[in-house]
């Protein structure tokens, strides 16, 4: 087991490592180059050679890139080009916010969609699944500008973007607290609905497909009410694959939130990631590519170490 | 199985009237912001452009990153999954170690540099979705690979002598018709979506028309003319809705025995 988990880190550290140097080869074969990325296409004779030789650009692409990744495996991000600061200090005040969204979508995903699809296996109807897979369909962004509709300029009740009020800032404490929250709550939801769908889906699959099995009408025959039988008995053995799907989708999860926190003018990770790769600030474009990489990894390898403990078939020394 | 004939038949349908109306080059300036009339079926937007003409325009860029985008996959994915199926362990595992780190790529977040990068040419953004997304299709075609090569007919075809190349060619890919068109529709899908949320961010190719682009300016007008909007957000649910149906594998009948 512990054997396994090492080999699991030890690859994914090899996959955010592939990815960076994706990252990295981009950059470096950019039309013009990084030095004039960074520099501009003007300035005095010599000015591209010194401007080159500070950031060590002057060297030959490989030994950069060796260079750069010998740096990431030590924990070194570099410095910002376009802000002097460090790319660890600019990821680590973005990160928050866009982990905040993320795992609170995959949280409401999880919960929700095990719930409505637990209640969508009761009955016959087909209504559920139709609805279901429709709502699913929906790109997150068209999802955002709904809910923006719907709730804060046709009900006024929830703020459109941003997550503070710039005309009366909370000071902190609890208020604060709630002034994110209702923030917050929009674009949660734009960013769940996807995934809430799927898992609402592959759970009433799931509770159905146990229904069926004789344990269940052993439950059953022994008295259970058809409802206690699905939630106590089957439910449960449907969910390992709602963790699992949880887990894996977290890499698509941080995607998406790109696109939400443009389209909520959120200050987060993919925010920083777009204007720093519109700028050619490549040591921020390649610290948010390792940091999300590494996100999506960490939450496989969780999933990994979980599920022998959701389900104890799963162990190495069961039966 | 029928909603799933009707659904790709709109689709190809809806492409294909793309592809045969859609104006080449800008379109003609009208006044701005027309409601609905017989002249203008949807309405023009902020600029003045008929978007009925827009959505068409927009519509076939999409085929164009889709479509290329389900190629690129289809191929590398093809060969990977049977390549992996019926080549030496080694290649299995390896092709199936860099389909694990090619999955877990952050995907949009590499397209949004080549966009900034490279400039969000339709070209440049199909060939990166398209190099990172056949390891779904792999792992599919493998494992259905794998089923394959224990039937009868395929252990026949080994014992008679055939080579790896005749079986794959003659044997394998006829039958994997069926994943691979399933797969071939969720690549479909998702490269729509991908390069319509590309353009809402606003890296999309400035040169063609993206209903994820208009979608996002048609908000900023809203309150102007819904129709802006309205269009553009119809056509991408439509469409990701038709990929989703068509793709969409077969429910089993409640009365399958386990």
């Amino acid at each position: 087991m512990i054997g396994l988990l090492v080999r699991r880190a030890a690859f994914g550290v090899v996959a955010v490592l592939a990815a960076a140097s994706l990252a990295f080869l981009l950059a470096w074969h950019a039309p013009g180059g990084p030095v004039v990325g960074l520099a501009g296409e003007s300035g005095a004779p010599g000015y591209l050679e010194e401007v080159a030789a500070r950031y060590g650009l002057d060297r030959p692409g490989t030994e950069v890139w060796l260079g750069w990744m010998g740096h990431l495996l030590r924990g070194d991000f570099g410095t910002s080009w376009r802000e002097q600061r460090p790319v660890v200090a600019l990821i680590l005040e973005r990160l928050p916010l866009t982990l905040g969204l993320t795992i609170s979508a995959a949280v409401l995903a999880a919960l929700a969609g095990t719930v409505l699809g637990t209640m969508a296996a009761a009955g016959t109807a087909r209504w559920p699944v139709a609805l279901f897979s429709a709502l699913h369909a929906l790109p997150g962004y068209i999802v955002a500008q709904g809910l923006v509709l719907v709730f804060a300029l046709w009900l006024g009740v929830l703020p459109v973007q941003g997550i503070a009020d710039a005309r009366d800032p909370a000071a902190g404490g609890v208020a604060l607290l709630l002034e994110r929250v209702r923030h917050l709550v929009l674009p949660v939801l734009a960013l769940a609905l996807h995934q809430l769908c799927f898992v609402a889906l592959l759970v009433r699959a799931g509770v159905l497909a146990q229904m069926r099995l004789p344990y269940v009408t052993a439950a059953m025959a022994r008295g259970r009410s058809r409802r206690a039988a699905r939630w106590r008995h089957a439910l449960p053995h449907a969910l390992l694959p709602v963790a699992s799907l949880t887990a894996a989708r977290i890499g698509a999860l941080l995607g998406g939130a790109l696109v939400i926190e443009v389209a909520f003018a959120l200050p987060g990770l993919g925010r920083l990631a777009v204007t720093a790769a519109l700028a050619r600030d490549h040591p921020v474009v390649i610290g948010t590519v390792v940091v999300a990489c590494a996100i999506a990894w960490a939450a496989n390898l969780l999933a990994d170490l979980a599920a022998p403990l959701a389900d104890p078939r799963l162990r190495r020394d069961a039966p | 199985m029928t909603a799933r004939r009707l659904a790709v038949l709109l689709l190809l349908a809806f492409y294909a009237a793309c592809l045969v109306f859609a104006p080449a080059g800008a379109l003609p300036a009208h006044a701005a912001l027309l409601p609905p009339s017989l002249a203008h079926p949807l309405g023009t937007d902020e600029l003045g452009r008929d978007m009925l003409l827009a959505l068409l325009q927009a519509g076939r860029s999409s085929l164009l990153v889709a479509g290329v985008t389900t190629a690129v996959a289809l191929v590398l994915g093809l060969g990977a999954g049977v390549g992996a199926a019926i080549g030496p362990p080694l290649l299995d595992e390896v092709l199936m170690r860099l389909a694990e780190i090619v999955a877990s790529l952050p995907v949009l977040l590499l397209a949004v540099l080549v966009a900034a990068l490279f400039g969000g040419s339709a070209w440049n953004l199909a060939l990166l979705l398209g190099l990172t997304r056949w390891p779904l299709l792999a792992r599919i075609l493998r494992a259905e690979t794998q089923a394959l090569l224990a039937r009868e007919y395929l252990r026949a075809a080994w014992a008679l002598g055939a080579t790896p190349g005749h079986v794959a060619l003659r044997h394998l890919v006829p039958n994997l018709a069926a994943p691979l068109l399933a797969g071939a529709g969720i690549v479909f899908g998702g490269a729509v979506l991908a390069e319509a949320a590309l353009a809402f961010v606003g890296l999309g190719d400035p040169d063609a028309g993206s209903w994820g682009r208009m979608v996002a300016q048609g908000f900023a007008v809203m309150g102007l003319g819904w129709w802006v909007w309205l269009w553009p957000a119809a056509m991408l649910v439509l469409v990701s809705g038709l990929v989703a149906v068509a793709a969409a594998p077969p429910e089993q009948p409640a009365s399958t025995p386990r």
